[in-house]
């Protein structure tokens, strides 16, 4: 190889393929999965590495999942050494041995030999519908540690040299209920990482394997001076910021708080968690891949977009959390929902302190997730079901110039979650859908507001199916925040009416069992404002008034903006008069 | 004489191809006027009336099918100047269509805004009805909210008309009953309903494909009659078809009804024309792929039968009925070459277009573009682009080249327009790739059919990155669009949802639904004049595995008189564990499989033009060299000869590197190929070790 450097055109072409064999295995996973999780919702990631396990290219349909990968893949490594051969395909969920996000996320991964060395990895990552143990959709909130939150696989071999290892495949599957989804499921992870390892070896063949770790090397070299140059950008000092979650499912009464002092020297950038709450009973608990996950998610929503998202983008960042505490949790604490909870609020925190150093840059809170999954047994069609109700996402928050997107979702998806079809939904589950809509007033007022939530309320048609909201967000102080001025919207609320007209509240991380002719409401927030709202241009208002998202109460209170409820105009003296007294 | 007429509406360019009766074929192009398009259309109508020494009348008089293409629906919808359109839906759910799934393409990026809504908010109404997923009415029709829709409506300038309530698709009775409603409230607006334009399961793309119907359907259906009647009074008394999204034609009262079904019309003629050069060879597995000033357009034909799909879109919304599998990759003349921040060479997708164009024009462009690149390699002659037409300015191009991409990235000017060649070509290649291989086809046993001005000058490029063994540059290529709606046939698409376990099916009541849909084909083809015998029915069926999400759609096999037999479900079952397999690879044999809809696809089959085989000419090709000038291939610029095509024979051959120059076309044969002529003229493109008919039975082989 030696000093020179590779033909520029050369790098191009081989960036190119790379990110093309990323999405290709996607679009695989996409197509032939069978649990709606992974399907209709899009909630797994794809990449390939080298061989020192540094992240060359991903294709990630759920953001947050994508920094998880190399630490995936590390404790892989760490576990397996030199006791690989070709044709090895491994699989794992475990938080701790395997270093995985989370246990519903099963990863697979298959080592890519050129020769007798392992010159790739091809991953592939999903959400289950069934870890087995005591969860609902592998959510538990009865949990207290990750023996209860599902079958704990640590990195094993699904392929030995090719050969299909029915034992393991057995034992997984043989300690989950949805068997046959999660069979299927597997395939098609597996499936992925084949497609991954055909086109990886097709470019080897094409070009020499000399000249791909050089365009590796090149490449990795090339996006971390971009983002060097892009934290440069962000002003020299510390900022500090903190958030909480509701609660943890057993102490209902004591918030969780996640503390986060972001220090920026020249080209380096520093998340220090010190400051957080120490770990705690409930699966809220984030492992330090996950922390570090949510990290990157929040700074590359801040920075420039087009950032390629391997192992350089990552290697100017340093995190430091303590060891034992709610954003780096020990063996064997439970981690379901931080995914969900911990990383929402871990984003949010890294974008109010980064808002003191950026605000054209930065952006305001998304909505919570707050909503449940279910799982139960469906007697129109006699078969087991289990389905995480997406369509509940609320808004986004709004930028510099921007509304925040409406019914855009949860931040860990950050846009790439895919609300289900209802009419879908009602076919395999047994629901009747009552509304699902935008929800009037529930943006985030601001000179640009935040993003609309929705109000989606089903009825349930059949007995005996268990239910948990491993969502948050139901209290005014983790509702979403607005910045530069603008104002949070009012927090999610949840409420189950059941078929004797009692009414029930589902809270966060409780089993709640649903029975016929209950009613399930759940009213999602819209995301926060940016900016004063009273400086929100005139029309805009009034086109949401005219359009049903936003009262003319609200329109008034809120905004600034008098309009006569007769002729549907502005009221222009009364609204100057307004906006003037403020 | 009888004449066929194909005309296309294009962006730029008017295109027609009029075809004689003894097979012979004439190339007219005029501007397009983007006002009113039928001013160009009968301006080039006028000329080709002129070039047959006949006046309007008799010309027209004398033609028996004219097939036209026209964009006019899709950009209406690219540009949001559709009909002022109102939305009806179930009450409870009046946002589905506007939240799009909820999703956003770039992820990581917070500052843009989403698509523009088509329908507005304040113009989506919702009434109390509902049925439920079993079909049964759960709550009918609120009338009286219905009235007090329909007053709000009033006054309101509503131009058109969409309906589309929950699982109408299972149960129209509700949909129906607002649909009558409407009409009469309304007798002389536009209304489509969704149990009428699409009766299938997921509501967001059943929504969207209603409402678009009804945004599209005022201007399409006011452009037609308009269109027919002026044809008319000047004397033309023949069939006026009108080119489809699926590849197909259709009357234009039918096209008016289905509107949205022109929304990705622009690029189908392409495939079936590619259909038709690959027929002439006996191949039927053919890559068409289409070049030029911003996109590339990509489609696959497996075993005579273009790929189809369900999930097209326009403008961030969904298209669900089935159009032709286009892909489509921003790759053109236009595309422009940028340096990003990661030291990495990007062409495309952003493009100069054709106004201001490539720097070359000297229109005011001033990024450097894929046309400055193939200018500065010397695949273009800069006094020989369009004919002459328009002569390039080879330095401001070069200048261009060398500040943008040569000195950011530390190569030459030459190293840096090949970097653009090879980068557009390798964009272009994954384009293929996404068709071909994604979809679990092998390129190597496929020939590709390359039309547009600019793809024979990449074509070879492509071919040797995927393994394709042959490539065809058909005559005329740039109107390739044009030939290929006078080679199209009258088809129309319908489907119904019945969703069952497969073991358990009512095949009675599946063969009733199959049945019924052919009964309406049946009429509806017979009342734009085509006989039974020329009608051919295909159904197929969405089967998955129970529990999965998506559908594969697979030829389903039945008795003449539409009876579901044993052995035909035995017969479905391989079929769908085999296509499973090749798409994903994976099947799972012994899994419980589940219908979701079944489809018919009716062909009435047109009269095509004939083509004659022209006379072997000998190999000899040295009649049509026209000069030599510096190309470079490889790293160096090589003294390469250059062909008039005008003047090449069936027969004839080249052996590579050299250039062959059309008025409109420029084919670049690379120092690895060789070009021939094929009877019919077209050229075919291969590697030089190779010979065409060894390729050509390979091919076939492999079918």
């Amino acid at each position: 190889m030696g000093d020179k450097k590779l033909d520029p055109i050369l790098r191009s072409v081989l960036t190119n393929r790379f990110e093309s064999i990323c999405s290709e295995m996607g679009e695989t996973m996409l197509r032939t999965s069978r649990s709606p999780i992974f399907s209709e919702a899009r909630d797994f990631v794809t990449g390939i590495f080298d061989a020192k396990g540094r992240m060359i290219a991903q294709r990630p349909y759920i953001a947050v999942l994508a920094g998880a990968l190399p630490y995936c893949l590390q404790g892989i490594m760490e576990r397996y050494g030199d006791d690989l051969v070709d044709g090895d395909v491994i699989l794992t969920n475990d938080p701790y041995l395997g270093k995985n996000n989370h246990m519903p996320d099963f990863t697979v991964a298959r080592p890519i030999f050129v020769g007798d060395e392992v010159a790739f990895w091809a991953l592939a990552k999903g959400h289950q519908a069934d870890t087995g143990a005591g969860g609902c959709c592998g959510y538990n909130p009865e949990a207290t540690s990750t023996w209860e939150e599902g079958i704990r696989i640590p990195p094993v071999k699904l392929y030995k040299a090719g050969r299909f290892n029915r034992s393991v495949w057995d034992l997984v599957l043989k300690n989950v209920r949805m068997e046959f989804m999660l069979d299927g499921d597997l395939n098609c992870l597996v499936g992925a990482t084949k497609v991954g390892e055909r086109k990886l070896l097709q470019a080897v063949s094409m070009y020499d394997l000399d000249t791909i770790k050089q365009a590796v090397d090149e490449l990795i070299e090339a996006t971390e001076n971009h983002m060097r140059e892009e934290i440069s950008k962000i002003p020299d000092g510390a900022y500090t910021a903190e958030r909480f979650m509701d609660h943890d499912g057993f102490d209902r009464d004591r918030m969780v708080k996640v503390k986060v002092t972001i220090r920026v020297q020249g080209d380096q950038i520093t998340f220090d968690f010190t400051g957080s709450d120490p770990q705690v009973k409930g699966s809220i608990n984030s492992t330090e891949a996950n922390t570090f996950s949510s990290v990157c998610l929040a700074l590359f929503m801040t920075v420039n977009p087009n950032i390629r998202k391997n192992a350089g983008a990552l290697r100017p960042i340093t995190l430091i959390a303590e060891p034992g505490s709610v954003v780096n949790c020990l063996e064997p604490a439970p981690c379901t929902a931080s995914t969900i909870c911990t990383t929402a609020t871990i984003v949010e925190a890294v974008w109010l302190a980064l808002s003191q150093a950026v605000p054209e840059r930065s952006q305001a809170a998304w909505a919570r997730w707050s909503a449940p999954a279910t799982m139960g047994f469906n007697p129109r069609n006699n078969s087991l079901f289990g389905d995480i109700h997406f369509m509940c996402k609320g808004g986004a928050g709004a930028t510099m110039g921007f509304d925040g997107w409406n019914h855009l979702g949860v931040i860990s998806c950050a846009g790439g979650l895919r609300s289900p079809d209802p009419e879908l939904h009602e076919m395999v589950c047994p629901y009747t859908v009552l509304q699902y809509e935008y929800l009037e007033d529930s943006a985030g007022p601001g000179k640009w507001r935040g993003g609309m939530g929705t109000a989606y309320r089903w009825r349930v048609e059949a007995d005996g199916i268990l239910s948990d909201n491993f969502g948050d967000g139901l209290r005014d102080e983790t509702a979403p925040f607005g910045i530069m001025g603008g104002k949070g919207p009012k927090h999610s609320q949840l409420r189950i009416v059941r078929a004797d007209g009692a009414v029930e509240d589902p809270d966060v991380h409780k089993f709640v069992v649903l029975n016929k002719g209950d009613l399930y409401e759940i009213m999602e927030a819209g995301g926060g404002g940016y900016g004063n709202p009273f400086e929100r241009s005139v029309s805009k208002v009034l086109d949401d008034v005219l359009n049903g998202l936003v009262t003319m109460q609200a329109a008034q209170e809120q905004y600034g903006v008098v309009i006569d409820p007769q002729t549907l105009m502005v009221d222009m003296e009364a609204t100057l008069q307004l906006r003037d007294g403020k | 004489m009888k004449y066929k007429l194909g005309i296309d509406v294009g962006g730029t360019f008017t295109d027609f191809l009029l075809v004689e009766e003894n097979g012979e074929s004439h190339i007219f192009k005029t501007p397009t006027t983007p006002k009113d398009p039928s001013v160009g259309v009968q301006a080039g109508l006028a000329e080709i009336a002129e070039f047959t020494t006949l006046d309007l009348n008799q010309f027209l008089g004398s033609v028996e099918i004219i097939v036209h293409g026209t964009t006019i629906t899709t950009n209406a919808a690219l540009t949001r100047n559709g009909a002022k359109t109102a939305f009806i839906t179930t009450k409870g759910f009046r946002d589905l269509l506007n939240m799009r799934r909820g999703l956003r393409d770039r992820q990581y990026d917070s500052r843009y805004s989403p698509p523009e809504a088509f329908i507005r908010r304040r113009n989506i109404h919702t009434v109390e009805e509902r049925i439920d997923s079993q079909g049964k009415v759960l709550i009918p029709l609120n009338e009286d909210e219905m009235l007090a829709v329909i007053d709000k409506m009033k006054g309101n300038g509503v131009e058109a008309i969409a309906v589309s309530t929950l699982f109408s698709f299972l149960n129209p009775v509700n949909e129906r009953r607002i649909g009558e409603m409407l009409r009469e409230a309304f007798p002389d607006i536009y209304i489509s309903l969704s149990s009428e334009i699409l009766p299938q399961v997921r509501v967001y793309e059943r929504n969207s494909t209603v409402a678009l119907n009804s945004y599209v359907g005022p201007i399409l259906s006011s452009y037609l009659r308009k269109s027919e009647g002026s044809l008319q009074k000047s004397g033309f008394k023949g069939n006026l078809l009108i080119m489809q999204s699926n590849g197909g034609v259709m009357s234009p009262e039918m096209s008016s009804r289905f509107a949205v079904n022109t929304l990705l019309s622009g690029p189908a003629g392409g495939p079936v024309n590619g259909q038709f050069i690959g027929g002439i060879h006996g191949l039927h597995n053919i890559i068409t792929v289409d070049m030029g000033g911003t996109s590339f357009d990509v489609c696959l034909i497996n075993e005579g039968q273009p790929a189809v799909t369900t999930e097209g879109e326009i403008g961030g919304y969904r298209v669900a009925l089935p159009t032709l599998y286009i892909e489509t990759i921003g790759a053109g003349g236009g595309s422009i070459a940028s340096v990003d921040a990661e030291g990495m060479l990007q062409v495309g997708p952003q493009s100069a277009g054709a106004d201001p164009g490539p720097v070359c024009y000297g229109k005011g462009g001033e990024e450097p573009t894929v046309t400055d690149a193939d200018l500065i390699l010397g695949y273009l002659d800069p006094e020989y682009f369009h004919g002459g037409a328009l002569k390039l300015d080879l330095s401001a191009a070069t200048k261009a080249v060398e500040e943008k991409v040569a000195k950011p990235l530390g190569l030459t000017i030459n190293e840096a327009a090949a970097g653009i060649y090879k980068m557009i070509n390798l964009n272009m290649a994954l384009g293929v790739n996404l068709v071909s291989v994604a979809k679990g086809h092998n390129p190597r046993n496929f020939a590709m059919v390359v039309a547009g001005g600019a793809g024979p000058i990449h074509a070879a490029d492509i071919a040797r990155d995927q393994n394709i063994p042959l490539v065809i540059v058909p005559r005329g290529s740039s109107v390739f669009c044009a030939s290929g709606m006078l080679m199209s046939d009258l088809k129309h698409d319908y489907v119904r949802t019945y969703t069952a376990d497969l073991n358990a099916m009512d095949r009675e009541r599946a063969g009733e639904i199959c049945r019924e849909m052919l009964a309406e084909a049946n009429s509806t083809l017979l009342q734009e004049g085509i006989p039974q015998e020329r009608i051919q029915a295909h159904f197929s069926a969405d089967i998955r595995y129970v529990g999965q999400f998506n559908e594969v759609n697979v030829p389903l096999p039945m008795s003449s008189s539409q009876e579901i037999r044993d052995e035909d479900l035995k017969y479905l079952k391989e079929l769908f564990h085999n296509t499973h397999d090749k798409l994903y690879g994976y099947a799972m044999p012994g899994a419980s499989l589940e219908l979701i809809n079944i489809r018919l696809q009716t062909v009435g089959e047109t009269d095509k033009p004939t083509h004659k085989p022209s006379k072997h000419a000998g190999k000899d090709a040295s009649k049509a060299l026209k000069t030599h000038r510096q190309v470079f291939f490889e790293d160096k610029f090589r003294s390469t000869p250059v062909y008039d095509g005008l003047k090449m024979k069936h027969g004839n051959m080249i052996f590579g590197p050299a250039i062959v120059e059309e008025p409109t076309t420029t084919i670049v044969v690379p120092p690895d190929f060789n070009l021939s002529c094929d009877s019919y003229d077209n050229y075919m493109l291969y590697q030089r070790e190779q010979r065409p008919d060894e390729i050509i039975a390979e091919l076939k082989e492999k079918m």
